[in-house]
């Protein structure tokens, strides 16, 4: 099971950032941004279709020949005038107007987000591992750079992913700048996250990358919903998912003591090509687990703030407070949930597993193997569960109850799949409507592939 | 910690404690310059429950048929030659065996799979073990739990060897669960850590919890050579046995094990656990 993990901050810009000048827009720029422009009002949301296709046959060096027009061409489509004499330029800002009159400029940006999520989503591929280049810095646990100034020019990120299997990180990936692009253009609507579109694609989105065990690039995917949406209360369930999932021994584990001792001790080890400036920022990769699991505590408490009905992030923050012996917390926490709010099985497994461990260390045992019985009702060959009774029966001096669950285990196949036992997927428990939310994200787009074509524009 | 002993096959239902405990046997191993000591006598033992000086007996212990407990890693880290060379370890400890001991096999990657229970017959364990194919993520302490309750099952003295090259990253259970479970158990419990597993204190804890003790390896190939010692060195243990005396019934005991000699190291259980049993209709008081 290959997970992608938090980037290292390798992140490059390839080529100049900043606002495009003048003298860098050419006439295959201008090509770049009519077939780009074509491309987004032509696509289908949810197909894989010729839209989609040219995106993902843009390499860098197209990105790099769209760039210079891009910002260009956005801001023509929200209004800004361009006073410009040079021909090249007063095309693509005529571009951008007529875009601003059909399908309309929140419409445009919005099918540009999608299509470019689409891109994304649709050419999702399990990663392609690379073997880490020797001038790379090592993995986990040591410090990186990613600039500020890279969010000026989102079509150049260059961006890798460690990856991990069984604890151990066995290669680079490259992140896809997709994902990049949607976010900056959903940020040019105004006023920011107002539009509840934008809402709505953040919440299937996140739930994608969750379900694909996108953990890498969820984070970078949550910081920025949660810049537009900072009390949204889905999105902070998810900021607590991802910070939690880092906490989780299967993240931890990548991290070598040596990584842990240099964290705690905060000896980071910076690239020599390092330069300290305000707009330069410091990210880690995996942090300690007190540290993620106190930041996943504390978005799982504003969530249920903001809504008292979100059971998952109640029971993941029982889980969070036994783990700081907080047991009588994490039992009200649960027990606190409005009647009818459990939104499947899972979440109710999940709640009695919970609740179970922490009545076991408070000494109630039959409360705790009373809850395990509720547990092994919802998923009776869920191995958590199994293990669960096993060992609160051995607590309890049941012989033939710690067995029993052991045996039921050994009549099981050897081979089991992930979704076998609902603790197995924990970490992407919170991705599970990842299809329904995005084929409704689809679906209430509106857009009608009878969209007017760039070519009635020339 | 009750002695467990056999009842004859037809007689043998639903095992319950009995509540006429008649001893609590520990496992000793007493080595010097890390080479076993044989030839001591109860006399050269002295042994303290919860502070109190107990008598003890000593039961010969190569006579007592051994239960072997393999709890082999299968993740996805173990692919290869680390595979191969587990197996190879297993087969020449079953080789090892005498013909009255059993063995069983569990493996673990995130699932737990009891591949064979304890058995006489080598050849179903040997098959067992070269059908291994190593795949996803690791739940170590899961697999401990489940090799621990096979060792459990039956009476007789009960090694459990837990070979793995890496850290937990699935288990459900946690450490000191398992270790909660363990100090109720017969079991000693060894490890045999390659890679990642080399770092992981919790595995190490765990078996001296239990008497036993966590060996590090360089390489996959040292496992073979490992596990035999491992047999050896329990076949050398000594098992003492006393009826407790002067403590209370149930709880934590911890337990001290000394030879009154120089120069050696004694490595038993820190301490049992004593439960009341629990009453179940039917049984006998």
């Amino acid at each position: 099971m290959t997970r992608a993990l938090l980037a290292l901050g390798l992140v490059a810009l390839a080529g100049a950032g900043g606002a495009a000048q003048e003298g860098s827009i050419s006439p295959s720029t201008v090509e770049a941004i009519e077939r780009w422009a074509g491309s987004v009002t032509s696509h289908v949301p949810g197909e894989p279709d010729p839209a989609v296709r040219a995106v993902w046959s843009l390499t860098l060096e197209g990105r790099k020949a769209l760039h210079p027009g891009m910002a260009l061409l956005l801001d023509a489509v929200a209004g800004k005038r361009v006073t410009s004499r040079s021909p090249l330029v007063r095309r693509i800002a005529d571009i951008g107007v007529q875009l601003a009159r059909s399908p309309g400029a929140a419409e445009f940006i919005k099918r540009a987000a999608v299509l470019h999520g689409d891109a994304a989503m649709l050419g999702f591929v399990p990663p392609l591992i690379r073997p880490i280049p020797p001038d790379v810095p090592p993995p986990p646990g040591r410090a990186s750079l990613s600039r500020a100034a890279a969010l000026d020019a989102p079509l150049l990120i260059d961006r890798q992913l460690w990856l991990e299997n069984d604890g151990q990180v066995v290669g680079m990936t490259v992140a896809d700048w997709n994902w990049v692009f949607a976010r900056s253009l959903l940020d040019r609507l105004k006023p920011t996250g107002a539009d509840p579109f934008v809402g709505q694609w953040y919440h299937a989105t996140m739930a994608f990358m969750f379900q694909n065990r996108m953990f890498g690039e969820v984070q970078w995917h949550l910081e920025h919903a949660a810049s537009v949406l900072p009390n949204d209360a889905r999105i902070l369930l998810d900021r607590g998912c991802a910070h939690e999932q880092q906490g989780l021994p299967r993240s931890q584990t990548v991290l070598s003591d040596d990584d842990m001792v240099a964290l705690r001790m905060g000896r980071l080890g910076m690239p020599s090509r390092t330069r300290r400036s305000g707009s330069v920022g410091l990210t880690l990769g995996i942090q300690p687990v007190e540290i993620s699991n106190r930041d996943a505590e504390g978005f799982f408490r504003r969530a249920v703030e903001r809504d008292s009905r979100l059971f998952e992030a109640r029971v993941r923050l029982a889980r969070l407070l036994t783990l700081r012996s907080k047991y009588e917390e994490a039992l009200g926490v649960i027990t606190a949930a409005p009647a009818g709010t459990a939104p499947d099985a899972i979440a109710e497994y999940y709640a009695h597993l919970f609740a179970a461990r922490a009545e076991r260390a408070l000494g109630r045992l039959d409360e705790a193997a009373g809850r395990i019985r509720l547990a092994r009702e919802l998923f009776p060959d869920a191995q958590s569960a199994l293990m669960a009774a096993s060992h609160i029966a051995m607590l309890r001096a049941d012989e033939d109850g710690a067995e029993e669950p052991m045996r039921h285990l050994a009549l099981l196949p050897y081979k089991r799949d992930p979704e076998d036992d609902p603790w197995w997927v924990y970490e992407t428990f919170t991705g599970r409507y990842a299809d329904v939310l995005i084929a409704e994200m689809w679906k209430d787009t509106g857009f009608s592939p009878r969209a007017p074509r760039l070519s009635s524009v020339r | 910690m009750l002695w467990l002993v056999p009842a004859p096959a037809a007689q043998r239902q639903v095992p319950l404690f009995s509540a006429r405990a008649t001893g609590v046997r520990v496992d000793v191993l007493v080595t010097e310059r890390n080479v076993p000591v044989r030839g001591l006598m109860a006399a050269d033992f002295e042994l303290r429950d919860n502070g109190v000086s107990q008598e003890i007996d000593i039961v010969e212990s190569s006579d007592v048929p051994i239960n072997v407990v393999l709890a082999f890693d299968a993740s996805g880290s173990t692919e290869g030659r680390r595979t191969s060379d587990l197996v190879e370890a297993g087969s020449a400890l079953i080789a090892g065996l005498k013909p009255h001991d059993r063995i069983a096999l569990t493996t673990f990657n995130h699932a737990v799979a009891p591949r064979a229970p304890l058995t006489s017959d080598f050849a179903q364990v040997e098959r067992a073990l070269r059908s291994l194919e190593p795949s996803g993520q690791t739940a170590i302490l899961d697999g401990i739990h489940a090799a621990i309750m096979t060792a459990q099952a039956e009476a007789g003295r009960s090694l459990v060897i837990v070979c793995t090259d890496g850290r937990d990253t699935m288990s459900w259970l946690q450490v000191d669960e398992v270790s909660e479970v363990a100090k109720r158990s017969n079991a000693v419990i060894y490890g045999v850590a390659a890679g990642g597993a080399r770092q992981w204190s919790d595995l190490r804890d765990l078996t001296e919890l239990t008497g036993g003790h966590t060996i590090e390896i360089e390489k996959s190939s040292d496992f073979r050579e490992e596990l035999l010692r491992v047999l050896g060195e329990f076949r050398s243990r000594y098992v003492l046995t006393f009826t407790p005396q002067g403590v209370p019934a149930s709880g934590f005991h911890q337990l001290e094990v000394k030879v009154r000699r120089g120069g050696v190291r004694v490595r038993a259980r820190p301490g049992y656990v004593s439960s009341p049993p629990r009453r179940d209709p039917g049984s006998e008081q």
